[in-house]
């Protein structure tokens, strides 16, 4: 680690690293407990939009499909403190060779009461301005911070709380690029699953006596359901990614403060000297 | 990222772990596992005498209302503001 930056390049080859090799059953804890959260926001926009100029006549029926939403979103906020956790240990852990330990599934309750409050701020502004689409990352990112932070909340409050996660946005450009790369990659997940659904398809076209014709006008770009479902899915693979990317980052601002990071930097030039020297 | 070698508080022994609240490098005698994170003697002693655990048992009480009165504040908005943003546009 240079000392004084957070390189965003250096953080994405952390997170890249870290997820496939030491935490890949707790990315799969992270999509159980995200995809019925994702799957029931892909059903209630693609029914707000199949009501459409009678919405407001259907409100009960919108309110009954958000307030399921509401229960799913509590599970997926413990995955996601969950596996921030476990990306925190898995990386403090390293230097003496351990992943992340099973004590991750426990997040203290403060510091969770503190997140889910956090998160719950940010579902209520992307109720609101969600729909200006220029909110979305800067609610994502905020979100997502609010994740990578969880372990760090230790006097939870109603101020406090919201502030720790803007707090580690000093060097905000950094944390500018993570997002504007992980919406690319969204995007490339989103068409990596469309033609993965397009080729198993059209390998199922070959196997003779299958009648695909139902499926061949389902899985289609016009439809609207399967489109929300494919974003909802290109998600829940980016998520893991995302968050270790966001933890391995708050980790090297924190480093950053402390001085850690010219402590390593030194030990680092030492140690080459020595070898060097041998 | 390369650990720094040797304990904060006794130079003479090599670093386990880093203190979570203070980052000082620290020997296995000064960490104490806490939440399944390291600290440091000096931290711990800080906590218990800043952090009251009735006060922080009664706050997090009162974060969790309110995470649950936002959550249904949420949840009634994202009803009503949906389907009058569609019927809008």
């Amino acid at each position: 680690m240079k000392p004084g930056g957070v390189s965003v390049t250096a953080v994405l080859d952390e997170a890249a690293e870290l997820v496939p090799r030491e935490l890949a059953s707790w990315a799969g804890l992270l999509a159980l407990t995200s995809l019925p959260l994702r799957f029931l926001e892909a059903h209630f926009l693609n029914r707000l939009f199949q009501l459409g100029d009678n919405a407001t006549d259907y409100v009960n029926y919108l309110l009954s499909l958000s307030w399921l939403v509401a229960l799913a979103l509590l599970p997926a906020l413990w995955g996601r403190a969950v596996f921030a956790r476990a990306c925190a240990l898995a990386l403090s852990g390293r230097a003496a060779g351990r992943g992340a330990p099973l004590r991750a599934l426990r997040p203290s309750f403060p510091s969770f009461a503190a997140y889910a409050y956090a998160a719950t701020v940010a579902e209520l502004l992307l109720v609101l301005f969600g729909w200006t689409v220029v909110a979305l990352p800067l609610l994502a990112l905020y979100a997502g911070l609010a994740a990578a932070t969880t372990y760090l909340q230790e006097r939870p409050g109603p101020l406090a709380s919201l502030a720790l996660p803007i707090r580690m946005l000093r060097p905000f450009f950094p944390f500018l690029g993570l997002t504007a790369i992980f919406s690319v990659a969204l995007l490339l997940a989103l068409i990596n699953l469309f033609f993965l659904f397009a080729l198993g398809l059209w390998l199922a076209g070959g196997a003779s006596g299958l009648d695909l014709s139902w499926w061949q006008v389902t899985l289609t770009p016009g439809n609207q359901q399967y489109l929300m479902l494919l974003i909802a899915c290109a998600v829940t693979v980016v998520e893991p990614f995302w968050i270790a990317s966001l933890v391995a980052a708050v980790r090297r601002v924190r480093a950053r403060e402390s001085g850690e990071d010219l402590a390593a930097w030194f030990a680092d030039i030492l140690t080459r000297d020595r070898e060097e020297a041998a | 990222m390369a650990a720094p070698a040797h304990c904060f508080y006794h130079p003479d022994r090599s670093a386990l772990a880093i203190c979570v609240s203070c980052r000082k490098p620290i020997c296995q005698s000064c960490s104490t596992l806490w939440e399944g994170m390291h600290h440091c003697t000096a931290c711990l002693a800080l906590r218990r005498a800043t952090v009251g655990e009735r006060g922080t048992a009664v706050r997090t009480v009162f974060m969790v209302l309110l995470t649950f009165a936002l959550l249904a504040l949420a949840t009634v908005l994202r009803g009503w503001i949906g389907a009058i943003l569609v019927e809008g546009f």
